[in-house]
């Protein structure tokens, strides 16, 4: 942290629970118009101003500018009311699910809010509600949601054989209610754990739950072992970078839990995985920016030879993690796309062949990965211009000897 | 009779104290309702506490009237404008009705 910039620092400071009040005074003194402009900024675009405006509240800072506080506080009770009403609503749907012995678990969302960080206005709320239902009762659940107001996302206009291609494709449906006139919540049925840079065994997901008492409402939710790999390899979700309130999240995680923690049970069931990677830098980078310990023995085994950790060094620095992926350019985006095809293949793979597999199977997505990636059938013109796209950084090196540049 | 009546909380409205300031606000917004939050003060505050769908309008009045030294008078007005207002937002109803 002693690397990053004044408001960075700060930001990171506030954050943490091991933070100097002092320090933090001494530093927001030398803080201008800009200084704070630039902290908000920093606070809201990675979705960690519920849990910064509390642990600014806690503080007690001296000369934070009012204006400052009262955007934040503003910020803070509008998330707080729109996670209110989602966790209302995920109890109303999961009871009736339970109702109806349809097992289901809630992924991240306002459940999270509770668990990690014992109140619901700390932590960002989702745009909709996502939850985990077995393939197998899909359509009790879809059922189920109809019987309490929800209709599917496109008015119902899909026909049955639409339907059962996105759900055979993309892995789960997308349903809204209208509770009142001007508020809507949106709830997206999974049957898989799609989007994560690496697959998620879903039996080993179901395997490892445990019951979690929601206003005395029992509800399942992964193992803190589970949910750690998890939000490990959720935080790698975004174009393939790490996410900081993700990393937050594992921090809150090992702070509630740290003595609970079965660092044995995670090390059994990732050391012969692909998500041996991700964990070992989802955790080595959060404990960099939150600070806190991890069992020495467990990091040893996970981790990664020095090739693969010279190569997470660059791709997954302080910069990449502050500053998102959408701030750059086009020539970004190529370097971009030639550095997600070969070398995080080859930091995922566990040997040579398994990383040619893992390009191979990029390069040369099956279908149903690539409908499952834009949640539609491709004709085979647009899989061809997909992987011509692919390769594009490629044919670029070859030509002009540069990855990326206008 | 005013006095006996009980009253109890809207579940559709929540309150939270920030910086030692009480705030309601609705769950479920309607269109002319968008981002509404309402601040309490101090007196607001503790009627919002106290009302719990068990003590009657009159038992919260004797509590106030301990704790604060406002005039009976005043407190009954100020008192009479806070229920009116939570009734207007639609916070609080009178139990039974």
């Amino acid at each position: 942290v002693a690397k990053l910039k004044e408001i960075e620092q700060v930001f990171i400071y506030i954050l943490r629970e091991d933070n100097n009040r002092d320090e933090i005074n001494k530093r927001i003194q030398q803080f201008d118009e800009d200084d704070w402009r630039g902290l908000f900024e920093l606070v809201t675009k990675h979705g960690l101003f519920p849990v910064f405006y509390n642990r600014l509240l806690s503080l007690k800072l001296e000369n934070t500018p009012p204006e400052f506080l009262f955007r934040l506080k503003n910020a803070f009770l509008l998330n707080l009311q729109r996670n209110i009403l989602l966790e209302r609503e995920l109890s109303r749907i999961l009871i009736y699910f339970k109702e109806l012995n349809i097992p289901a678990i809630p992924l991240k969302g306002p459940i999270l809010a509770r668990y990690l960080y014992n109140d619901l206005g700390l932590r960002q709320a989702p745009c909709d509600l996502d939850i985990l239902v077995r393939s197998e009762q899909f359509e009790a659940a879809e059922d189920a949601l109809s019987k309490i107001n929800y209709i599917p996302c496109n008015n119902g206009r899909d026909t049955l054989f639409q339907r059962n291609l996105k759900l055979k494709y993309a892995r789960q449906l997308s349903f809204s209610c209208n509770l009142v006139d001007g508020t809507g919540v949106l709830v997206e049925l999974h049957v898989d754990l799609r989007g994560l840079f690496v697959y998620f065994p879903l039996e080993y997901f179901w395997r490892n739950l445990k019951e979690f008492d929601l206003d005395g409402n029992k509800i399942l939710m992964p193992t803190n072992e589970t949910l750690l790999i998890y939000l490990s390899l959720v935080s790698m979700t975004l174009s393939e970078f790490i996410e900081l309130r993700y990393l937050y999240d594992i921090y809150r995680l090992i702070l509630k839990f740290k003595s609970e923690l079965d660092w044995l049970k995670i090390t059994e069931s990732i050391k012969n995985t692909r998500h041996k990677t991700a964990v070992f830098f989802s955790l080595t980078l959060s404990q960099y920016f939150f600070y806190f310990a991890i069992p020495k023995d467990f990091l040893r085994i996970i981790k990664p030879n020095i090739i693969k950790r010279f190569l997470l060094r660059i791709w997954i620095n302080k910069n990449n993690v502050l500053y998102k992926r959408t701030n750059r350019d086009y020539s970004w985006y190529c370097f971009f796309t030639a550095w997600h095809y070969f070398v995080t293949s080859y930091l995922y793979s566990k040997s040579i062949l398994d990383c040619i597999k893992i390009i191979r199977s990029k390069i040369f997505l099956p279908m149903n990965e690539m409908v499952g990636r834009y949640s539609q059938p491709l004709s085979n013109a647009s899989r061809s211009l997909y992987i011509k796209r692919l390769l594009k950084p490629i044919s670029r090196l070859l030509k002009k000897g540069v990855v990326y540049g206008r | 009779m005013e006095d006996e009546k009980i009253l109890k909380k809207n579940p559709d409205i929540v309150s939270r104290t920030i910086e030692d300031e009480t705030i309601l606000m609705p769950i479920y917004k309607t269109s002319d309702e968008i981002n509404c939050i309402y601040t309490l003060n101090q007196v607001a505050a503790r009627v919002w506490e106290l009302i719990d769908g068990k003590k009657s309008l009159g038992k919260i009045k004797k509590i106030l009237s301990g704790e604060f030294a406002s005039p009976e008078k005043e407190l009954d007005r100020e008192l009479a404008k806070f229920l009116k207002d939570l009734k207007g937002i639609k916070a609080i109803k009178v139990k039974g009705q």
